[in-house]
């Protein structure tokens, strides 16, 4: 797969994941291009790889992970979308006024965590990840993931489903062994 | 009580949040195509480089030379050494050391020119003015004529107009514009833009004919380095800052095979300060670290209290990095004064 073929069919849902990840509009426009600008200099090694999107999407990740203030000054935005261009548009949802309330306060409460914490989620409940696999994302071990996992959900104050919760119990189970 | 489910119907709906895919590649051609500019013109670096004109800095101290038509900044620069005896000129008067600056800064139609970054073949300056546009000077050194036509971004239906009566081509295409010109026999520079509206031809025509050089001025860092793996050698500086005023110096280095970004080293004003991810669980030098590992390497923050020492690679080993670190002898980080030329900061020198 040539960079380009590349770029052409996975771009679309790299741009949607960078989003999801971040939040922002912005942010995630700086991460990828700042990603796939990297990711076109290695190319033949990445494109050598059994799943070179995996490799960009970690990469996407890891970008996002280091990401402090100062940094993406050094990238060169193309122009930016206006807010009225498409934020969330919660107000367009047919969402109760106090559905779309709890909405932003838990996006408010999410923006808060630590990052990797974030990812974690994002990897879990938008890519739909396993433990395992986003312990490979994130070059960690699974029982990290799924501490990270469980204080994020805790400080959101999310209940977990009860298939989660019977998973949670085999793990207890399976350490206490 | 949330769900999971609210949390799989939030992510979901931040998918609304992509970028448009069209501007996003746009901007990685544009990204690539500097750093393939740069790096064949001997930088490379286009992260340090972006960083060198992108961002707002107050250069401390660099006093104009008598003459000049371009008015000296109010603060200085480290880098600094123009002297006052030096005269401004339309034409650099003779060879530039491989870190040392020729661009003088100044003010000119609005703007402010700020030496920025430099390496053995092209100096970089950013231009800012009280609009968002922005703008970059590229002066290659002479000989390097090819490199800077194959840097030329906006080639598309170029117009021919003059620089102080010199043949030069203007150009502009949704929203970039840039005009080039050989400011001496074999040396070009470039003035580019990315505004929009696009800045106008006048503008760039004024920028271009207020460039000013001046006698070599160089490129200073407040350390020194006792040690660099074998072959090391910096290839590209770039004058960056991470907030008005805040000097931020940073260094590529390449190996003896020429691989460039093999390491870098920027030094940050302040202590490192908290950074989510990072982990604070070593110590280098003797001082509190904090590391990452990214995709393309490790990252590292060594706290030194008044200033940080930020070092990345692409390869090296912890104890590699630290070697570096330990060998570094800092000078006042508050006096520029006693900053080191980068020339001569270097191991053996």
């Amino acid at each position: 797969m040539t960079f380009e073929e590349y770029t052409a069919s996975r771009s679309p849902a790299l741009l949607r994941y960078a989003a999801v990840l971040t939040g922002d509009r912005d942010l995630a426009q700086d991460i990828v291009q700042e990603v796939l600008a990297r990711a076109h200099q290695r190319w033949h090694r990445i494109a050598r790889l059994d799943v070179p999107d995996s490799y960009v999407r970690r990469m996407v990740t890891n970008e996002f992970l280091s990401w402090r203030r100062g940094r993406w000054s050094r990238l060169v935005p193309v122009g930016r979308v206006t807010e009225e261009q498409c934020p969330v548009r919660m107000a367009e949802r047919p969402d109760a006024p106090t559905t779309h309330a709890e909405r932003d306060a838990l996006l408010t409460e999410l923006a808060r965590l630590p990052r990797r914490q974030q990812a974690v989620l994002v990897l879990r409940y938008y890519e739909g990840l396993s433990d395992g696999e986003i312990a490979d994302v994130l070059g960690c071990r699974p029982g990290t993931v799924r501490g990270y996992a469980a204080r994020a959900l805790a400080r959101l104050r999310v209940e977990l489903d009860p298939v989660d919760l019977h998973r949670k119990d085999a793990t207890l189970v399976a350490k206490d062994l | 009580m949330r769900t999971e489910e609210d949390l799989r119907s939030l992510f979901a709906a931040r998918e609304d949040l992509a970028p448009d895919q069209h501007q996003v590649l746009e901007g990685a051609r544009q990204a690539v195509a500097r750093r393939r500019r740069r790096r064949s013109a001997g930088a490379a670096a286009a992260a340090a480089a972006v960083v060198a004109v992108a961002l707002p800095v107050t250069v401390r101290g660099l006093s104009a030379a008598p003459g000049a038509d371009a008015t000296p900044p109010e603060a200085s620069v480290p880098v600094a050494g123009a002297t006052s005896s030096t005269p401004a000129a339309r034409v650099p008067s003779g060879p530039r050391p491989p870190f040392a600056f020729t661009i003088l800064p100044g003010s000119a139609a609005g703007y402010e020119i700020r030496p920025m970054a430099v390496n053995p073949d092209l100096q970089i300056a950013a231009i800012r003015g009280r609009g968002k546009a922005r703008i970059e000077l590229l002066v290659y050194r002479p000989g390097a004529e090819s490199r800077a036509m194959n840097g030329w971004d906006v080639t598309e239906d170029p117009v021919r107009v003059a620089v102080d009566r010199t043949p030069a081509l203007y150009s502009a295409r949704d929203g970039a514009s840039a005009i080039r010109w050989e400011y001496a026999p074999g040396g070009w520079a470039v003035i580019s833009a990315t505004s929009s509206p696009v800045v106008p031809k006048e503008t760039l025509i004024a920028l271009a004919e207020a460039v000013r050089f001046s006698a070599p001025y160089p490129a200073k860092v407040p350390y020194r380095l006792s040690y660099l793996p074998a072959g090391f050698k910096p290839f590209h500086f770039t004058w960056g800052a991470e907030g008005a005023g805040a000097p931020r110096p940073v260094v590529q280095f390449e190996d003896g095979a020429g691989h460039q970004g093999v390491m870098d080293i920027a030094i940050h004003d302040g202590a490192a300060g908290s950074r989510p991810e990072w982990r604070a669980d070593r110590t280098m030098a003797g001082r509190p670290a904090d590391c990452t590992d990214l995709v393309d390497g490790r990252r590292c923050a060594v706290d030194f209290g008044s200033f940080t020492v930020d070092v990345g690679t692409g390869g090296l080993t912890d104890a590699v990095l630290e070697r570096v670190v330990a060998g570094m002898r800092f000078a006042d980080w508050d006096d520029p004064a006693t900053w080191y030329d980068l020339d001569t900061a270097m191991p053996g020198r």
